[in-house]
């Protein structure tokens, strides 16, 4: 919304400069976007007259000025058309500075001396098109600054407006604001006097629903013609082009008073008849801009008794519009439904300064006050008389009114104003007090209409930089309020990966569909109006995201990666929406990166087994049981395992598999696990337990077989402990070695067993029982060849 | 005899300046110490002396036998001092060579700065809560007060998802707000972290960013409150002193609304390109909670008041690290992530 401080001024007399009056506003009122001071950029340009044109003798499409500045005589050479002998106009003399950084100096051009420029408006950055030069009229004292005549270091504010401000939408509603900033009174517009002739316009409210009060006014006699330059300068300043008068002033008095206004040429109007109503599905019209819109059954529109005139609170047609030999005029101004006017706008796409008006509601009363002043103005300004007034009002909305507590108010500030001061700030806003109550004023009814609304208008006008801060008492509130968080557990899962070397990654959870099949092992959720196809569906597991950041990284000189994100992933699961926190990491390439080691090995599958096995244990996972893969296709299916309870997952892991690996041109194995914490909380326990541990010596015996590879591990160990070895305290795998001594099916493995008495040293004696019988159960148990 | 003492006394500094080992150490204690030593055969010649000279001599020869002893450890340590000495020297290692660690990976910087708000909070009894990222248009809009086709919807460029019910992605982590409330009666002091998502991407806007949400509902809860804590909250985490700024703003489901400025973090308020010259860093949204929002969940605005505030972490993140590039945090390339 851009506010020139001189309009303001029109209605509230305020000598401050433009930098005190946008803190002041700041603080108490709205944001400002851009100050704006049209004649910060402009230097050296002023009024000359066009004395004489002559031809350029060497090039066709530039004609020679000679110009009266008043004091002095220039030769300006130029390439506009529009100019004639006699044309005053803006001329940029030696040395001037023009928007965009454009400076001039006395040159020649096609050997021709050129001392200047002459501007057009485009130039001098106050209209965004121009025809050609700016032509001023011709009775501007020659030689005075160009910044002096057009007044272009008056102060432009742009402000911010918020969409429960709709009363800030014009002039009148930020002088308001000022008024109860400085205390002081807004001047009222005088619309008093209306000659109204008698007649009524036949206006038909089909929709009362979404068009409250209507009012149409037809004039007659109008002369069409140029608004004055007063009129035609602070329209340009708030960035509207002037087009002739009638439609100058109701653009004019939309600025001023927020309401917008639409005029009709009455003559083309069949049958004088105003309907308002919903448009019929198919129905067309052509708008001002010529874009031919095709209507619907939820578009309310102005029309005529056969066809649209008007596309209510957006747009006026072409048809009706305004033309210079138009005579008779209807002049509109409305209260339609805000939600109708945003709904129409946003299909069209037609936002408009009259539909950001409607959309966040005007008020019922200013349609009167607005189209007065334009009946007025109009009168003043094109003639003519009014011939016919009608008012359509609907149901006339009720009046507003606050139960004043001061008490409370100050209870929610933590102030202790007095009544009356707060009374003061409501009064300049135009808040009156009758009996106990706060009557608000229609322009505000829209956002003030209750008590937490009046401790906003006392609290910004008071100043909350003036309330003193006083922390609350800190209570023990988890007694009374226990929410289920994941903090604690995240934080554990983060400190145990960073400890394995994996820096934490943050993706964003919307994944493409497009990327290799076996990444998605649920149902996806997809999004209805997403950005990009890439960021199109919700991921359903965090192997996406990690894996395209390691594509990412070992594209940009990263192939040594260990990452990991906790966050949630989406599926879709037997028609419902499933959305579970999650925690992955992705490692590949070598295992310990240092400068200068000599042996480097690359990260493996035990090493990943070894991570999430710690992860899950110091997780209060007491018994960890691994089973095969059967659930997730993006691993590979003989190098992966589920750590499962029952049938809840715990953890997934293993090499990515070999098919996305290719797909993705990875050179090195990728090794993924998946975590789902959810699933560990439900099965941890934090309970720890001390045990009696000995210091007496242990006693180590080595076992080396071959066996069929087919046996798990896992059956091997069971076997020796089925032995029941009183005092067996650990095995260890010393070796494995995978010859083909007794064919490719056996494997070698190296045990060291460890013994150990709690209560005295260990015999030879007690120690040959136990392996002994070890070894026998091993040879009864399993087919094996002792090595 | 006297003579002879003074010669023994001369070689044997000669020789001691010249013994640099142990070994010759050694062979000097048997040379004048020693059964058939220097010294040992002169104090046997004293026989033949007087008892006067006996004396006088004997005295000598025992003074001299004192000193030499003397001497001969003192050398000898000297020599095992330098030979230790050598030694250490001789195992000096290059400190500047690179050291050979097992790196301790990085916490992304939304999280650190995640974490550093909810200690802040956790001070001032703030309880952790979460609300889920998919919600329907009642958490993330109704609920709190936003009207059905009002322009406030439009400050929330809204993802919604592909399903047989409205389903979209949370714009902010306000609607936690309600889940909370629903589930727990007042007093409640609780903020609320998390992902939030807005279809609207450009330099400076990411589709996917963070939140932390506050709220804090009791009897007398008064914007004075609210002012304090964020004080408390913006000087502990940017600087002690850091002087705040309150504005009008809106939002749906706080009235009255502002919006809050910190002094500009790297100027301190002087003015500088990061603030634009103003000296101001507009940095959370906050107010009280709006009464519509304590109605929805069966809370009575006549007896009960609340504040709310929201804060974007990667703001925080980029104000706290001076990062140059939102886009940076989603990368995570290994050079930004170990950098933290």
């Amino acid at each position: 919304m851009l506010v020139p401080i001189n309009w303001l001024n029109d209605f509230i007399d305020i000598q401050e400069t433009p930098n005190i009056l946008v803190e002041k506003l700041l603080e108490h009122s709205c944001e400002i976007e851009e100050i704006i001071n049209k004649s910060k950029d402009i230097s050296n340009v002023f009024v000359g007259r066009i004395l004489a044109i002559d031809k350029h003798p060497d090039a066709d499409k530039l004609v020679v000025c000679q110009l009266d500045m008043g004091k002095e005589k220039l030769q300006i050479v130029t390439g506009a058309t529009n100019v004639k002998v006699g044309d005053v106009v803006p001329v940029a003399v030696d040395g001037a500075k023009l928007p965009k950084g454009i400076q001039i100096k006395t040159s020649k051009l096609r050997g021709v001396l050129s001392q200047g420029m002459l501007c057009s408006e485009v130039e001098l950055n106050l209209a965004q098109e121009s025809a050609g030069i700016f032509i001023l009229p011709r009775d501007v004292e020659l030689g005075i600054s160009v910044i002096d005549y057009l007044k272009l270091d008056e102060v432009i504010l742009n402000l911010n407006i918020l969409p429960n401000r709709a009363d800030l939408m014009s002039i009148q509603g930020v002088a308001r604001e000022l008024s109860a900033v400085y205390r002081k009174p807004v001047n009222k517009i005088n619309i008093s006097e209306l000659p109204v002739k008698d007649g009524r316009l036949r206006i038909v409210n089909e929709a009362p629903e979404l068009c409250q009060r209507y009012i149409g006014v037809v004039i007659n006699n109008v002369k069409i013609g140029s608004s004055p330059e007063w009129l035609q300068k602070r329209l340009k300043d708030v960035n509207i082009k002037p087009i002739n008068n009638i439609v100058d002033v109701t653009n004019y008095v939309m600025m001023e008073l927020g309401q917008p206004l639409h005029a009709f040429t009455y003559s083309l109007i069949d049958d004088s008849q105003i309907t308002i109503r919903k448009a019929k599905d198919d129905e067309e019209m052509t708008l001002l801009n010529d874009e031919i819109l095709k209507l619907n059954s939820t578009h309310l529109i102005i029309a005529d008794k056969h066809k649209p005139i008007a596309l209510a609170g957006v747009m006026g047609g072409k048809y009706s519009s305004i033309m210079e030999d138009t005579a008779n005029i209807v002049l509109e101004a409305a209260c339609f439904d805000a939600v109708s006017v945003r709904r129409a706008a946003f299909s069209l796409g037609l936002r408009t300064e009259s539909s950001q008006r409607f959309e966040k509601g005007v008020d019922f009363n200013n349609v009167e006050i607005a189209i007065r002043r334009a009946i007025l103005l109009i009168l003043e300004l094109a003639g003519g008389e009014v011939t016919q007034y009608s008012d359509v009002k609907e149901k006339e909305p009720k009046k507003v009114a606050i139960k004043f507590r001061p008490k409370r108010i100050n209870e929610l500030l933590g102030t202790n104003l007095e009544k009356n001061e707060m009374l003061t700030i409501l009064t300049c806003l135009g808040f009156v007090l009758q009996d106990e109550n706060i009557i608000v004023p229609s322009y505000r009814a829209a956002d003030v209409y209750r008590e937490a609304d009046l401790v906003e208008e006392i609290g910004r006008f008071h100043g909350y930089n003036n309330i003193s801060p006083v922390l609350p008492e800190i209570n023990d509130f988890s007694k009374n309020c226990k929410p289920i968080s994941h903090f604690s557990i995240n934080n554990k899962l983060r400190e145990m990966l960073t400890g394995f070397g994996a820096n934490e990654i943050v993706s964003y959870s919307m994944i493409s569909p497009l990327e290799s099949k076996q990444l998605y092992n649920k149902k996806t959720l997809a999004i209805k109006n997403p950005l990009s196809i890439t960021e199109s569906v919700l991921r359903p597991n965090l192997l996406v995201s990690l894996l395209k950041n390691c594509e990412y990284n070992s594209k940009n000189l990263v192939q040594d990666l260990k990452t990991f994100e906790i966050g949630n992933i989406f599926y879709n699961q037997d028609g419902s929406i499933k959305e579970e926190l999650c925690c992955a990491a992705l490692f590949t390439g070598k295992k310990e990166k240092t400068s200068f080691e000599k042996s480097e090995r690359l990260f493996d599958f035990p090493d990943l087994k070894g991570i999430v096995e710690d992860i899950l244990q110091n997780s209060g996972i007491k018994k960890i049981t691994y089973f095969e893969n059967n659930s997730f296709p993006f691993l590979h299916d003989f190098r992966s395992a589920e750590i499962r309870i029952g049938k809840a997952i715990l953890a997934i892991f293993g090499e990515v598999h070999p098919v996305i690996q290719k797909q993705y041109d990875f050179r090195r194995k990728l090794y993924y696990f998946e975590i789902f914490i959810d699933n560990i909380i439900k099965y941890q326990s934090n309970k720890k337990q001390f045990k009696p541990f000995s210091l007496y010596p242990v006693v180590k015996r080595d076992v080396s077989f071959w066996i069929d590879k087919k046996i798990a591990y896992e059956t091997i160990i069971k076997v020796i402990e089925q032995a029941k070895p009183q005092f067996l305290v650990d095995i260890k795998l010393a070796d494995i070695y995978d010859g083909n001594k007794y064919g490719e099916e056996k494997i070698n493995y190296a045990f060291s067993i460890i013994f150990q008495n709690h209560e005295a040293t260990l015999t030879e004696e007690q120690v040959n029982i136990d392996f002994k019988k070890i070894v026998a159960t091993l040879e009864s148990k399993l087919s094996l060849i002792f090595a | 005899m006297i003579d002879i003492i003074n010669k023994i006394k001369d070689d044997f500094w000669t020789l001691l300046q010249e013994s640099n080992s142990p070994d010759k150490i050694d062979s000097l204690r048997v040379k004048y110490l020693g059964k058939k030593g220097d010294l040992t055969s002169l104090l046997k010649q004293l026989a033949s002396l007087s008892i006067e000279e006996k004396k006088s001599t004997g005295a000598l020869i025992n003074q001299l036998k004192d000193d030499i002893t003397l001497k001969l450890e003192e050398k000898f340590k000297y020599i095992e001092d330098q030979a230790f000495k050598t030694q250490l020297l001789n195992e000096k290692i290059d400190f500047t060579l690179p050291a050979n660690k097992i790196k301790k990976g990085k916490l992304h910087p939304i999280t650190l700065v995640n974490n550093e708000i909810q200690a802040i909070f956790q001070e001032l009894g703030f309880i952790i809560a979460e609300g889920p990222e998919v919600e329907n248009d009642y958490y993330n809009f109704s609920a709190l007060n936003f009207p059905a086709d009002h322009p406030a919807r439009d400050m929330h460029d809204t993802f919604y998802l592909d399903y047989h019910e409205p389903r979209l992605l949370r714009t902010h982590t306000s609607g936690t707000q309600i889940h909370v409330l629903e589930q727990f009666k007042p007093p409640v002091r609780v903020i609320m972290p998390g992902k939030v998502f807005r279809s609207d991407a450009d330099i400076s806007h990411s589709p996917v960013f963070h939140q932390v949400e506050g709220l804090y509902v009791d009897k007398n809860v008064s914007f004075s409150h609210l002012k304090a804590v964020l004080q408390y909250f913006l000087e502990s985490f940017f600087y002690k002193g850091a002087s705040i700024r309150m504005r009008p703003s809106f939002f749906p489901f706080t009235e009255p609304s502002v919006e809050v400025d910190v002094a500009c973090v790297i100027c301190k308020g002087k003015g500088c390109s990061m603030c634009k010259q103003s000296g101001w860093i507009e940095i959370l949204g906050a107010g009280l909670v709006d009464p519509n929002v304590l109605k929805n969940v069966n809370i009575d605005p006549d007896i009960y008041s609340g504040f709310a505030f929201g804060v974007g972490v990667e703001r925080l993140a980029i104000l706290k690290y001076g990062i140059n590039n939102i886009k940076l945090f989603y990368d995570n390339h290994n050079f930004f992530l170990e950098q933290f």
